[in-house]
């Protein structure tokens, strides 16, 4: 997800105006703006006592940790990560499917195909979502089937536009390259294709799992409420007053293991994949 | 199949035949022409008033009223009526004819006429009033939601691109603090906005974090959180999306810029001028794709403005949703028109930005 | 539009390199001539010029313009025009406001910026390409837009980073010929950066070769080719024929025999080098040593003869000269023909 940044030129570097003062200031800010709305609930996390006028926590303590295990912080943790694994399992070979045909696809076709599948991008979350709980009641589907289903159709426009961008800089003449070395077509998929599109595959089911984690509105209308998830504790915490710590410890469960993944997934790109 | 030619009607053996449709094929199907014609006509005649009618009707406070008076005052008059009122407007001898100074011959013939174009006027002039009613209906309660909402993405979209771009163009620029830069921000995309809005609700609710920072708890801090402006609403949104903006930017130009700088300043570009005469019109396109996306995102999400925003005039996903989880049976079509409204405005809104884009990418 | 660059004793080493790209390089270029730096990749050619535009500040040394230091002047105020290997157009500007991007950047007008720029896109023969965008020019065309891009910001000095180098070899050819007429009539100062040995022959007055950070030589076309400083330059310069051998007094001897060589050359072992393009192949027993043919190459309108000396020396391994003839002579392999060469130019390098 993060772009590779080559060393910038001098001019570049001095492209900043303001001076080395004003760069450091400038570079300040922007750290502070991306981090300052995760400060406090990192704080609110770990606070015990921390009342109105103090601007740290008075003391510090486990409590919203402890209050959140007991309101059901295990079985939600665990029915976000199936979501979200749910979610990558079926959207990313779809994805990937989607991706090839529209390429093999003649550009007449192709175009129309893909505003298709990028179309729920276009669409908010909760009309498509709203419009289609009338047709899952009606065809009696299961809420978390049509939760599922629902979530891998919104997550579609990214697998698919991943595997677009990946397959759009990928060069056909690679696996031709290998044909004429003698690798056979399932060898020159298995030890050259896949290779190259390892790095597409984690950043699309990672974008997918995302979708499915974080989902908050499809949970909320075609669930019914019968699905609890982080984000459904998360939102009745927050949405109540009074409930700093437990909203600040459901969402850090919620931001941390995405993190995570994100690091590793760059950590595992570092080790000399091709991008 | 109709019953053949029988000498005395409906006695006798019944025959069948397909006499009457083959007899006069012709004649059937130019009057079902003719009729298909009016009717679409009319149709999109009444429709284009109508939605203009009905435009205007929610745009102008006071004279709106009057229009949708106006227009809610055709709609018992008959048919018939209408016909024959349009007859004495229209005709060869005919008011309008009249009022032009051409009463003999030079004035088109609209009642008779070819075109059928007397038929069409009088459909389209009541129907449009029927249309613009039923527009209006259904619209005047959303409005002030769209408005809410063109506002809330309006200026969510200017802040992230703007502070996107700032980022984007320090993140190209700085080697080492660049790439902090770049890992704070990358690390702000996998986070959803429902835990964004939890989080900026701690920070700049009455009581919250900033308060306490500038030591103003009580009274004096002014009202982000459910604030007449949405401020933490689009607040919440730059945070997240700028960093977005940033990202696109910088993948766009990451292989591109370096070099382009250095020609730049060689060729006499200043440092500020390197930003707004290379950087800036080279992120452009990017900056306006991911600024499109950003805006629609904000239009339909929900989360932000039910959490951090005010209860009237409601957000129209916040409206839309409060409508169909409602018990009462009647909010769920005003909650599927809420809905189609903001499904339309994020449609418009791709489709001027799709416009615009390729005025954007023309002029390069 | 022409100064005088002194580039003193620049040393530079990127901030994730181990060693130096630059290791102390001295060079001076008058005004209105033009000095090709001829090496390999990698030798630190190309850092020399972003040094001297200003793009890298150099770890050590000094860079004057007519007498003044620029350390610490910005490279938008150097007033150094730099054309990159690759056109870098801007893609957001057509090609008249490419051209015209300098005196925008100066201030001026839209309107005076573009006739002026006209006229430069006059001077490379694309002033019908004026409204065109980048990308609907060919190679050759982006890199003329390119070179008028740079003149328009009318620099006191102009360096050309290997700006042929994607071309093909006619346009090549064409290039050539323009910065010929661009000397003609502008008479800017010129450094080029070039691997091109031929290039730099014809475009550039003198020629400094670079090898892995330091200047090798620096002196005019002529001197570089017949009287190089050492074996290094020789080959660089494309030089074939390396003769060791022993000098004692001035005079090299070696399977060729004793010949007299300049007199600044030690004592010691030397390599006698010989310009292949200056040797001729005569009837055996009339040149200077005799001997049989090795291998034959056809080098197009030349080719490229290689003998083994047989006089009975027993110099291992066997002795080789190269001679580089008109056209296609009758020989065969193995057979015995005369060397011939002017034994008053005879040059040697010591090892």
């Amino acid at each position: 997800m993060i772009p590779t940044l080559q060393r910038p030129p001098p001019s570049m570097r001095t492209s900043m105006p303001g001076g080395a003062a004003g760069r450091t200031l400038m570079g300040l800010l922007l750290i502070l703006w991306f981090t300052l709305p995760m400060i406090p609930v990192a704080l609110w996390a770990v606070a015990g006592r921390w009342h109105a006028p103090a601007v740290l926590p008075q003391t510090y303590s486990w409590e919203g940790w402890s209050s959140a295990a007991s309101s059901g912080l295990f079985p939600a943790l665990l029915a976000s990560a199936l979501l979200g694994a749910g979610v990558a399992i079926l959207a990313t070979p779809l994805g990937f499917m989607a991706a090839v045909s529209i390429r093999r696809l003649p550009r007449r076709y192709a175009r129309p195909v893909e505003g298709i599948l990028l179309a729920p991008l276009a669409i908010p979350p909760f009309a498509l979502v709203m419009g289609m709980n009338v047709v899952l009641l009606r065809a009696h589907v299961p809420a978390a089937a049509g939760v599922l289903l629902l979530l891998v159709v919104t997550a579609l426009p990214y697998t698919v536009f991943m595997f677009r961008s990946a397959l759009a800089g990928y060069d056909d003449r690679f696996e031709e390259a290998a044909r004429s070395l003698g690798a056979s077509k399932a060898q020159s998929i298995r030890h050259v294709r896949l290779p190259l599109l390892t790095a597409a595959t984690s950043r699309a089911a990672f974008l997918a799992f995302l979708v499915g984690w974080g989902d908050y509105i499809v949970t909320l209308i075609v669930g019914g409420g019968q699905l609890r998830t982080l984000p459904m504790t998360l939102a009745s915490a927050a949405s109540a007053t009074g409930n700093e710590q437990l909203t600040a410890v459901l969402s850090l469960t919620v931001v941390l293991p995405p993190l995570a993944l994100l690091t590793a997934l760059l950590l595992t790109r570092r080790h000399g994949r091709i991008r | 199949m109709s019953p053949g030619p029988a000498t005395p009607p409906f006695t006798g053996p019944a025959t069948f035949t397909l006499e009457p449709w083959t007899s006069n094929a012709g004649g059937l199907a130019r009057s079902a022409a003719v009729s298909l014609y009016i009717a679409a006509a009319s149709t999109l005649l009444a429709c284009t008033v109508g939605f203009a009618a009905a435009a205007y009707i929610l745009a102008m406070p006071r004279a709106g009223r009057l229009v949708a008076a106006v227009s809610a005052a055709t709609i018992p008059i008959p048919h018939l009526i209408g016909a024959g009122a349009v007859g004495l407007l229209l005709s060869d001898a005919g008011f309008l004819a009249r009022i032009l100074g051409m009463p003999d011959g030079g004035f088109p013939t609209f009642v008779g006429g070819p075109f059928w174009s007397a038929v069409i006027f009088e459909y389209a002039w009541k129907e449009s009033a029927f249309v613009a009613l039923v527009i209006v209906g259904s619209l005047a309660r959303s409005v002030g939601g769209l408005c809410v909402s063109l506002y809330i993405a309006a200026a969510s979209t200017l802040l992230a691109c703007t502070v996107g771009f700032a980022a984007a163009a320090y993140i190209l620029a700085m080697p080492r603090a660049g790439r902090l830069v770049a890992a704070v921000s990358a690390a702000t995309i996998p986070i959803p906005h429902l835990i964004g809005a939890g989080a900026v609700g701690l920070l700049l609710s009455d009581a919250g974090f900033l308060a306490r920072i500038l030591g103003m708890p009580d009274g004096g801090f002014p009202t982000f959180v459910g604030g007449p402006f949405w401020s933490a609403v689009i607040f919440e949104y730059a945070w997240k999306e700028s960093a977005f903006v940033a990202l696109v930017i910088v993948g766009s130009l990451a292989r591109s810029v370096g070099g382009l700088c250095d020609a730049a300043a060689t060729l006499g570009a200043a440092p500020l001028q390197r930003i707004t005469h290379v950087v800036l019109p080279l992120a452009l396109p990017a900056l306006a794709v991911s600024g499109l996306i950003v805006f629609v995102y904000t239009l339909g999400s929900y989360e932000v403005p039910w959490l951090l925003g005010r209860i009237s005039p409601e957000a129209l996903p916040v409206r839309a949703v409060r409508l169909f989880g409602s018990i009462d049976l009647d909010s769920r079509p005003q909650a599927m028109a809420t809905a189609l409204v903001s499904v339309m405005a994020g449609a418009v809104a791709i489709i001027g930005g799709l416009i615009l884009l390729r005025r954007l990418r023309g002029l390069r | 539009m022409s100064s005088r660059l002194e580039l003193k004793t620049i040393s530079h080493r990127y901030s994730d390199a181990k060693e130096d790209v630059l290791k102390d390089i001295s060079l001076t270029v008058e005004a209105s001539r033009s000095v090709a730096l001829l090496g390999a990749s990698g030798s630190g050619k190309s850092t020399l010029l972003r040094v001297a535009a200003g793009l890298e500040n150099p770890a050590a040394g000094k860079v004057l313009v007519d007498g003044e230091d620029l350390a610490g002047t910005p490279p938008d105020r150097r007033g150094i025009a730099l054309v990159f290997q690759n056109p870098l157009l801007f893609p957001h500007l057509n090609v008249v406001d490419n051209v015209a991007f300098s005196a925008r950047m100066a201030g001026f007008s839209r309107r005076r910026a573009r006739r002026q720029a006209l006229e430069y896109l006059d001077l490379v023969q694309l002033q019908d390409f004026a409204h065109r965008h980048p990308w609907q020019l060919s190679g050759g065309q982006e890199q003329r837009v390119s070179l008028a891009r740079a003149l328009a910001r009318q620099p006191r000095l102009l360096l050309l980073d290997e700006p042929f180098s994607s071309l093909d070899s006619r346009l090549r050819e064409d290039m050539y010929n323009l910065v010929s007429l661009i000397r003609e009539q502008l008479e800017p100062t010129i450094v080029m950066v070039t691997h091109d040995r031929r290039e730099a022959s014809v475009l550039a007055d003198s020629i400094a070769v670079l090898d892995t950070g330091r200047i090798l030589q620096h002196g005019p076309v002529p001197q570089l080719h017949y009287r190089p400083d050492s074996l290094a330059v020789s080959r660089i310069l494309g030089g074939l024929n390396e003769i060791p051998g022993e000098v004692t007094g001035g005079i090299h001897s070696s399977a060729l025999g004793r010949i007299k060589v300049q007199d600044t050359v030690d004592d010691g072992a030397a390599y006698l080098v010989i310009r292949q393009e200056t040797v001729n192949l005569v009837s055996a027993g009339t040149g200077v040593v005799d001997g049989s043919i090795a291998s034959i190459k056809s080098m197009g309108a030349h080719t490229l003869v290689t003998l083994t000396i047989d006089n009975g020396s027993t110099a291992k391994p066997a002795v080789r000269i190269s001679a580089e003839v008109v056209g296609a002579p009758d020989l065969s392999i193995g057979e015995l023909v005369g060397v011939d060469f002017e034994k008053s130019a005879a040059w040697a390098v010591n090892s």
